[in-house]
C-alpha cells in the first residue's frame, strides 16, 4: 500500500517535472536557404563607399575584387552561373550601410554579402546578417568585434587589428629592444580597438603604454596628445589613426626634435601617409595585411600580386594598384573559391560549410590562408614596410 | 471512491493531507500565471509604448527630411540586444501610412502594409493582431509636429516573449513547489501516523475486547502501548479511561441481562420456600385461633420446617449475590461439575418449567481444573440459555412435537476435562459456523441478545487455557464442547 502511494507520488512529480522540462528549444540548424541562386546567376550585394571622404577606399576594392569576378564571369562562371554583384553606396555612413543592407537582403534578395568597408559600418549590420543567416565575405576592418564572439556569418579574410598591433608590439619589443612603448590612437571604435591589441600584446611582455595620446574623428587635434607622448619619452609609438593626422603627427613631433620609431598599421592609408610625411617619412614602419602591390621593388614578384594586376590592367586599365585594391581582389578570390567549392546546389550553409573546408589555400602572397569550424579569420599573418625615399619597401 | 475507503486511517489522513497541498499548489500555481501574464502584458506594452515613444521623437526630424538610412538605424536601434526577443518588429510611416523604414530582414510579412495603413495612427492605441502567425500586440504611437501628426511609430510585441518569460520562471516555480510538496510528503506521514498510532492502539484492543482477551486490559498497559512515543494527549487519555471502565461495565451489564433471564425461575424458586413458610405459619395461626393444642412433635416440625425453607432462600438469595458478583481472573482449583449444578440450580427449574428435560450426565471421576467458579458458571449459564433458545427456536418454527431436550456431561479426556452441553434444537447453518465466534455476531432479534455471547466466552475459556468448539446439524442440534487442562497436584 506505502510503496503504492509513494510510486503515485514519484509519478506525479515526473509528469510535472518532465512537463516543466520539455520546453520548446528552437532549433539552430538554420533551413536550406537558396536566395539569389538562379539557373545562371548568383547575386552577390555590397554596400561600401564609393563617393565621399572614403569614397578612395570603396572603389579600389571594387576594382580589385570586379576585377577578378569579371575574369571568372568571361572565363566561364562557376559551374555555369555568373556572378553579379549589387553594390549600393552608403559614403561610409553607417546608418546608410544599414539602410544598404536591409535592401539588398529584403529586395534585391543577394545570396550573400561582399566586401564591405570600415568598421562602423560593418558593424551596423551585425544584426541584419545575424537574423537574415547570410553570409558575409571580406570586410575592410580588422576590427575585434567583427571576430569576437565568433560568428560563423562573418568570414573575415584580412589580419585583425590586433594581429597588426600584436606585430607592431613583437617588432618593437623583440626587434628593436625598445622598452617604452607609447599609443596614439584615434577616439573611436577602430582606434579603441587598436589600443587594446596593443595593451594586451604589450601585456604578454609585461608592459603597459607609457603615454596614450588620442584625437577626435575627422580632426588633426593632435598636440594635446603629442604633448603626453613626449614628455613620456617614448621610444616607439604604435599609431591606431588615419593619414591625415598621423602625417601631422610625425611632422609635429619632427619638428619638435623628436623622432621615435613610428609604427602605423594598415588603415592608415600607406600611399597618402607616405606623400604626406615626405622627407620626413623616411623609416616609419606600416603594418600590411596585404603585400605591397607594385613589381618594382621586388625582384621577383608574388605570383597573387602579378594576377592582381594582371586582371586588373585588363578590366580597369586607368586605374593603378593598391593594397586595398589587392584586398578586394583576394576577397573575390575567397568568394569564388568558396562558390566553386560547393559544387551545383549552392545554399548559404553549404557555401558556409565550404569555406570551413578551405585550408591551407594558397594566394599566392606568402601568407597562407585557413578557414575552419569556429574558425572564420582568414589570414593571420601581417607584412612590414617601411617608407623609404616616399616609398612602401616589404622589410622581412 | 471504494479504493480510498478501504484504506487505513493512516492512509486516509495522509492522502488527503497530500491531495490537499497537492491541489493547493497546482492552484497557486495557476493564480501566480495568471497574475504573472497579466503583469508581465502590462509591463511589455508599458515597455513597448516606452518604445515607441524614444523613437517617434527621434524619427520626427528624419521624417520631415525623409532620412529613410537614419529612420533604418533608429528602427534597429529599437530592438538591439535583449529587446529583440520583445519587439517581433518596428516600423516608422509617413501621415499617408506609407512605410519608411521597418525591422523586417528576412521577409516582408503580406498584411503588415494593410495593417499599417488602416492603424488610426493620430492618437496612441494597442490592438492585438496576428502577423506572420505570430500573435503580436501592435502598438502605435504618433509622431507629431505642433498639433499635426506627421508619422507614426508601430511597433509590434511578440506575446511569446511572455510565454518564454514565464517559462524561464516555470522551471523555478515549479522546483519550488515540489520542494514544498515533498516536504508536505514526509510531514503528512509523520502527522497521520502520530494522529492514528492511539486510535489504532484502541481499535486493536477493542477488538481483543471483542474477543473475550480481558486481562490484557490494563490501563497501565494500554498506556504504554498507546503512548510509545511518549507522546500524550488528554483526550486520548481520558478516552482511554473510559474505554477500560466500559469494558468492565459491559461485562457487568450483560451479568444483570442473565439476571433479568433468571428472575421468572428464581421467582418461583424463592416462592417455594415462601410458600412452605407460610403454609406452616398460617398452620401455626390457625391452632392459635381455635386454641387447640399443638402437638409437640408436630410443633417441632413445623418450626423446622421453616428453618429450613428459609435457609433454602437465602442459599437462593446467596447464589444470585454470588452470580452477580464482580470477579477477576484469579484462577482456584474447582471442580466442573459444582459449577454444572451450581447452574443447574439457577436455571434447571425455569427450563423444566418450559417443558424441556435437561438431562445431566456428569462423571464425578473428572479431575480438577484451574479456573474460577463465578467465571464458568457464567459461561455454562449463557450455554444453558442459549440451548434452551435454540430448543425454543425450533419448536415453534417448525411446530415440532419432539420434546426438548439438553444434555450437559462431563467427562475426561486425556489429562483434558471435557464439558458438552447439546441440545436438540434449531441447529446452525453451515455458513455460518465460522462466525458464531466472531464479535457482535447474533441471530437473535435486536435487544434479545444480551448475553456475554460466543466471542466472549470464547475468550474466557481462553483465559484457563481452554478450548471451545462447536458442531452442529442444522434442525437436529448443536453441540458445543468445552475442554480445560486438568489440574493435577503434581502441577500444581
Amino acid at each position: 500500500m506505502r510503496e503504492g502511494i509513494i510510486c503515485l507520488i514519484c509519478s506525479f512529480f515526473l509528469t510535472v517535472g518532465g512537463g516543466a522540462c520539455t520546453s520548446p528549444q528552437q532549433s539552430d540548424i538554420a533551413p536550406e536557404n537558396r536566395t539569389g541562386i538562379t539557373s545562371d546567376e548568383i547575386l552577390i550585394g555590397s554596400s561600401l563607399a564609393l563617393g565621399g571622404h572614403a569614397g578612395y577606399l570603396g572603389t579600389q576594392m571594387l576594382q580589385g575584387a570586379m576585377s577578378y569576378i569579371r575574369h571568372i564571369n568571361e572565363t566561364g562562371g562557376i559551374h555555369s552561373r555568373k556572378i553579379k554583384v549589387t553594390f549600393l553606396d552608403d559614403r561610409y555612413n553607417p546608418a546608410q550601410c544599414l539602410y544598404n543592407t536591409q535592401k539588398l537582403i529584403l529586395e534585391k534578395k543577394v545570396f550573400a554579402l561582399f566586401c564591405y568597408v570600415g568598421t562602423p559600418t560593418t558593424v551596423r549590420i551585425i544584426p541584419l546578417v545575424n537574423e537574415a543567416r547570410i553570409p558575409l565575405v571580406g570586410m575592410f576592418t580588422g576590427a575585434n568585434r567583427l571576430r569576437h564572439p565568433v560568428n560563423r556569418y562573418l568570414i573575415n579574410i584580412r589580419a585583425s587589428y590586433y594581429q597588426e598591433t600584436q606585430a607592431a608590439v613583437d617588432f618593437i619589443v623583440k626587434r628593436k629592444k625598445f622598452d617604452k612603448v607609447a599609443v596614439f590612437y584615434q577616439y573611436d571604435e577602430y582606434g579603441f580597438d587598436g589600443l587594446r591589441g596593443t595593451e594586451i600584446a604589450l601585456k604578454k611582455y609585461g608592459m603597459i603604454p607609457v603615454a596614450k595620446g588620442s584625437y577626435v574623428r575627422g580632426t588633426l587635434d593632435v598636440e594635446a596628445g603629442l604633448e603626453k607622448i613626449i614628455q613620456s619619452d617614448a621610444q616607439a609609438v604604435v599609431m591606431i589613426g588615419t593619414y591625415d593626422s598621423c602625417a601631422k603627427f610625425i611632422n609635429l613631433s619632427m619638428e619638435r626634435n623628436f623622432s621615435p620609431l613610428f609604427h602605423n598599421v594598415s588603415f592608415v592609408g600607406s600611399k597618402e601617409l607616405a606623400r604626406r610625411l615626405g622627407s620626413n617619412g623616411e623609416g616609419v614602419i606600416v603594418t600590411q595585411v596585404v603585400p605591397p602591390p607594385n613589381f618594382n621593388h621586388m625582384a621577383k614578384p608574388l605570383p597573387g600580386v602579378k594576377d592582381y594586376i594582371t586582371v586588373l590592367k585588363k578590366y580597369y586599365p586607368d586605374s593603378k594598384p593598391s593594397f586595398v585594391g589587392l584586398e578586394g581582389y583576394l576577397n573575390a578570390r575567397i568568394l569564388v573559391e568558396g562558390l566553386t567549392r560547393v559544387g551545383k546546389d549552392i545554399t548559404r550553409e553549404k557555401f558556409i560549410r565550404a569555406i570551413e573546408s578551405i585550408d591551407h589555400y594558397d594566394l599566392g602572397i606568402k601568407n597562407s590562408l585557413s578557414f575552419g569550424k569556429n574558425d572564420y579569420q582568414g589570414l593571420d599573418n601581417v607584412y612590414y614596410t617601411m617608407i623609404k625615399q616616399g616609398k612602401l619597401v616589404l622589410i622581412k | 471512491m471504494n479504493f480510498f475507503n478501504e484504506l487505513s486511517l493512516k492512509n486516509k489522513i495522509f492522502i488527503s493531507s497530500l491531495g490537499f497541498i497537492l491541489i493547493l499548489s497546482i492552484l497557486i500555481a495557476l493564480f501566480t500565471r495568471s497574475l504573472l501574464i497579466t503583469g508581465l502584458t502590462g509591463e511589455l506594452k508599458k515597455r513597448g509604448v516606452g518604445i515607441a515613444q524614444g523613437i517617434a521623437d527621434s524619427s520626427r526630424g528624419y521624417i520631415l527630411t525623409k532620412n529613410l538610412a537614419e529612420l533604418t538605424v533608429l528602427a534597429y536601434d529599437a530592438r538591439l540586444g535583449n529587446r529583440k526577443d520583445m519587439v517581433e518588429y518596428l516600423i516608422i510611416s509617413d501621415d499617408q501610412g506609407n512605410i519608411l523604414a521597418h525591422t523586417f530582414t528576412t521577409g516582408f510579412p503580406l498584411n503588415i502594409e494593410a495593417i499599417v495603413k488602416n492603424q488610426e495612427y493620430k492618437k496612441e492605441n494597442i490592438t492585438s493582431i496576428d502577423v506572420d502567425r505570430h500573435s503580436v500586440f501592435h502598438v502605435v504611437v504618433p509622431v507629431k509636429e505642433g498639433i499635426y501628426t506627421i508619422g507614426s511609430v508601430q511597433v509590434g510585441l511578440d506575446k511569446q516573449h511572455i510565454e518564454n518569460l514565464i517559462s524561464d520562471l516555470r522551471l523555478v516555480f515549479l522546483s519550488f513547489l515540489s520542494m514544498v510538496s515533498i516536504i508536505f510528503f514526509f510531514l503528512s506521514h509523520r502527522l497521520a501516523l502520530h494522529i492514528t498510532r492511539p486510535v489504532t492502539a484502541l481499535i486493536r484492543y477493542a477488538d481483543q475486547i471483542t474477543k473475550g482477551e480481558f486481562n490484557i486490559i490494563s490501563k497501565n498497559d494500554l498506556d504504554r502501548q498507546i503512548f510509545a512515543t511518549g507522546a500524550k494527549d488528554d483526550e486520548i487519555t481520558k478516552l482511554t479511561d473510559s474505554f477500560v471502565k466500559m469494558t468492565s461495565q459491559l461485562i457487568q451489564a450483560s451479568k444483570m441481562t442473565n439476571l433479568e433471564k433468571m428472575s421468572a425461575g428464581i421467582a418461583h424458586e424463592i416462592n417455594q420456600p415462601l410458600n412452605a413458610i407460610k403454609m406452616g405459619s398460617e398452620y401455626l395461626c390457625m391452632m392459635k385461633e381455635r386454641k387447640q393444642k399443638i402437638k409437640e412433635a408436630d410443633f417441632k416440625m413445623v418450626l423446622e420446617e421453616i428453618s429450613t425453607q428459609v435457609s433454602r432462600a437465602a442459599e437462593i438469595v446467596g447464589r444470585l449475590k454470588r452470580f452477580s458478583r464482580k470477579s477477576d481472573f484469579s484462577k482456584e482449583v474447582i471442580h466442573i461439575n459444582d459449577c454444572i449444578r451450581s447452574v443447574n440450580k439457577i436455571i434447571g427449574r425455569q427450563i423444566f418449567l418450559q417443558n424441556i428435560d435437561l438431562i445431566l450426565d456428569l462423571d464425578e471421576s473428572v479431575p480438577f481444573v484451574l479456573a474460577h467458579n463465578n467465571r464458568v458458571e457464567q459461561v455454562l449459564f449463557n450455554l444453558f440459555t442459549n440451548a434452551r433458545d435454540a430448543v425454543n427456536e425450533r419448536i415453534e418454527k417448525s411446530k415440532d412435537i419432539e420434546k426438548g431436550r439438553i444434555t450437559i456431561s462431563t467427562f475426561s479426556d486425556n489429562n483434558n476435562v471435557c464439558v458438552t452441553v447439546s441440545d436438540n434444537g434449531s441447529g446452525i447453518e453451515p455458513d455460518q459456523m465460522d462466525s458464531v465466534f466472531e464479535s457482535f455476531y447474533t441471530t437473535k432479534e435486536m435487544g434479545e441478545g444480551m448475553g456475554l455471547g460466543l466471542p466472549i466466552i470464547k475468550g474466557i475459556v481462553k483465559n484457563y487455557n481452554g478450548t471451545i468448539t462447536v458442531e452442529s446439524i442444522p434442525g437436529s442440534g448443536t453441540c458445543f464442547k468445552i475442554m480445560f487442562p486438568s489440574h493435577s497436584k503434581e502441577n500444581g
